[in-house]
């Protein structure tokens, strides 16, 4: 699963990423440090929640990405069924790519998973 | 060694600190007891006293029968135990080895949150902590007019 | 032009009659630049059939006529010197000058009664400005008018503030709508809806909505289907709980959000307590939305008075 995750910090820009579940609890991990990782699970538990009681639940066909912009960097998170991806970057990162790598690691962990 | 002293001022401060908590993380009541299992504060849950009382006195044991099994494994105590029911869950938390935080919440709060949030609590309660050495005294002073006042009354009295 | 191009083809391509006749392309060139407003190629035009033939009459008459239109008086007046010392009983020269003097005071009074319709607020000095503020007021004295104004009761320091305060609208651009300077709830309403309007307008919009950051809406236009209501209180809540983590990460200040669901896209900005949502489909020129989203936010607080 770490491999899988290492594929998004590898990108230039990406200060971390977590995979966690939707009660906010880490399942892994790859952050440099370990407050933001919790933090950051967190907030994105919550506002993943918020938004499947408001717009539905997201599911594996239907996931809901969200990316939250600010002053000094980014998070990217997607929420599928049964767990969040969620990546947090600088300024200046090129988000597309993340977007499309997040999508394409959450096919991966989803198979890794099930095993 | 520090010590959490009620006096008002702390008590509106720890209120204050807790409601905090509880609108983050929309849990349903939280509770602060010292690991002898009295109860130093409560909110968010209205129990007769001996309800309260009894339920303090067995949390304090459970936590204090973990702290036995985090010693056998080479630590003081542990930060936080999670209890899973069907409706509602608590997560306890230790403040340092003498105060613990439970925390019930239902399906509607998020653990991960409870978890961050719950650091913050625990911060602002060690912050209104004082040292045990500090004792609040009241010094009470005598100036020498109420000092020669009470000298010429005891005087008097054997003459 | 295509008429003169040909004049002047011609001109080139047969053996030229005589020198004059080729010089005065040039001077109808420069009527046809004359025309079109372009003076400084009609002089340009002027001086090589002078260079050619000194004298030329058309040439120094046009050359005149575009001195006047530029406002050169020094070499209007040389040139029509000029003119009536080479031609001094010249009718033709006369009509000219008459018919150019003639056209200039026509232009002056036009120009007056203009000025005399809409008076120069900005240039005219402030003393002015309240004296004919003292002046309105007395109107509306006099006429009785039922319609209360502020200015009536308005102390005079306030009334210079409030001269000065319009002198700066309108040398902004801005025009204040009423006495307060509030806008009306209904003027408030369109201005809102007309925003909303434009950013819907944008290809592959489907719906946008303005709620203060408390969750209340302030002015909807979403798409049918779609709970405004729970909309709005989703929006209000990603940023409250976003802005605690974002604090505790050392991020800053939450700037907008992106959310995708499916085939639908949100588009949230933040910015003077408000929030802006706008819901689009897969592909949208964001930049565009992005531009509109943060001039909307630049202007809310003014739009709504608050």
């Amino acid at each position: 699963m770490k491999n899988t995750i290492e594929k998004i910090t590898s990108i230039p820009g990406v200060r971390g990423a977590a995979v966690i579940t939707k009660d906010g609890l880490l399942i892994d991990k790859v952050f440099y440090d370990n407050e933001s990782s919790e933090v950051v699970g967190a907030m994105v538990a919550q506002i993943s929640r918020e938004m499947e009681n408001s717009l539905g639940k997201a599911t594996d066909e239907i996931p809901i990405l969200a990316t939250i912009y600010s002053s000094n960097g980014e998070i990217v998170f997607l929420s599928q069924s049964d767990f969040i991806i969620a990546v947090l970057c600088e300024k200046k990162t090129n988000i597309g790519v993340i977007t499309i790598k997040i999508k394409d690691i959450a096919v991966e962990l989803k198979e890794q998973l099930k095993k | 060694m520090k010590q959490l002293i009620l006096i008002p001022d702390i008590i509106n401060k720890l209120e204050e600190a807790v409601n905090d908590y509880m609108i983050t993380t929309r849990v349903r009541a939280v509770i602060i007891i010292n690991t002898a299992g009295q109860l130093i504060f409560k909110t968010g849950i209205k129990k007769s006293d001996n309800f309260m009382q009894s339920f303090s006195a067995l949390s304090a044991g459970i936590f204090n029968a973990t702290v036995s099994i985090a010693k056998l494994i080479g630590d003081d105590y542990f930060e936080n135990i999670l209890q899973e029911g069907k409706r509602i869950n608590l997560y306890y938390s230790a403040v340092n080895n003498e105060i613990i935080i439970i925390t019930a919440y239902n399906q509607n709060a998020i653990i991960g949150v409870i978890n961050v949030m719950n650091k913050k609590l625990k911060k602002n309660i060690l912050d209104l902590m004082t040292e045990d050495d500090i004792k609040i005294k009241k010094q009470v002073s005598f100036d020498n007019e109420y000092k020669d006042e009470v000298e010429n009354l005891l005087d008097n009295m054997f003459k | 032009m295509n008429s003169l191009e040909d004049d002047l083809s011609n001109s080139f391509d047969g053996n030229i009659g005589s020198e004059r006749e080729s010089v005065l392309v040039f001077v109808s060139l420069a009527e046809e630049f004359f025309k079109n407003g372009s003076f400084e190629e009609a002089i340009n035009y002027c001086r090589m059939a002078l260079q050619q033939i000194a004298d030329l009459k058309e040439a120094k008459l046009l050359l005149y006529k575009c001195f006047v239109k530029l406002g050169l008086d020094k070499d209007a007046d040389n040139m029509k010197i000029e003119l009536i010392s080479e031609n001094p009983d010249d009718k033709e020269v006369q009509a000219l000058f008459n018919d150019v003097e003639e056209s200039i005071d026509e232009e002056k009074q036009i120009k007056n009664e203009n000025e005399a319709s809409t008076p120069d607020i900005i240039n005219e000095p402030k003393h002015e400005l309240v004296k004919s503020v003292d002046e309105a007021e007395e109107k509306i004295r006099s006429e009785d008018n039922t319609q209360s104004t502020d200015i009536s009761n308005m102390p005079k320091h306030e009334l210079v503030e409030a001269v000065d305060k319009a002198e700066e609208e309108i040398k902004s651009g801005t025009q204040e709508v009423s006495d307060t300077g509030m806008l009306s709830a209904d003027q408030t309403e369109n201005l809102l809806d007309n925003a909303l309007s434009e950013i819907n307008k944008i290809k592959g919009v489907l719906g946008s909505i303005i709620i203060e950051e408390s969750g209340i809406i302030i002015k909807e236009k979403t798409v049918e289907g779609l709970d405004a209501e729970v909309a709005s209180a989703l929006f209000s809540t990603i940023f409250y709980v976003s802005e605690d983590s974002i604090e505790k990460l050392n991020l800053g200040q939450i700037d907008r959000v992106f959310i995708e669901i499916g085939k639908v896209r949100v588009y949230l900005f933040k910015g003077n307590g408000y929030i802006i949502g706008i819901f689009t489909e897969e592909i949208v020129k964001i930049g565009l939305i992005h531009v509109k989203a943060k001039q909307l936010l630049l202007n809310i607080k003014k739009v709504l008075g608050v």
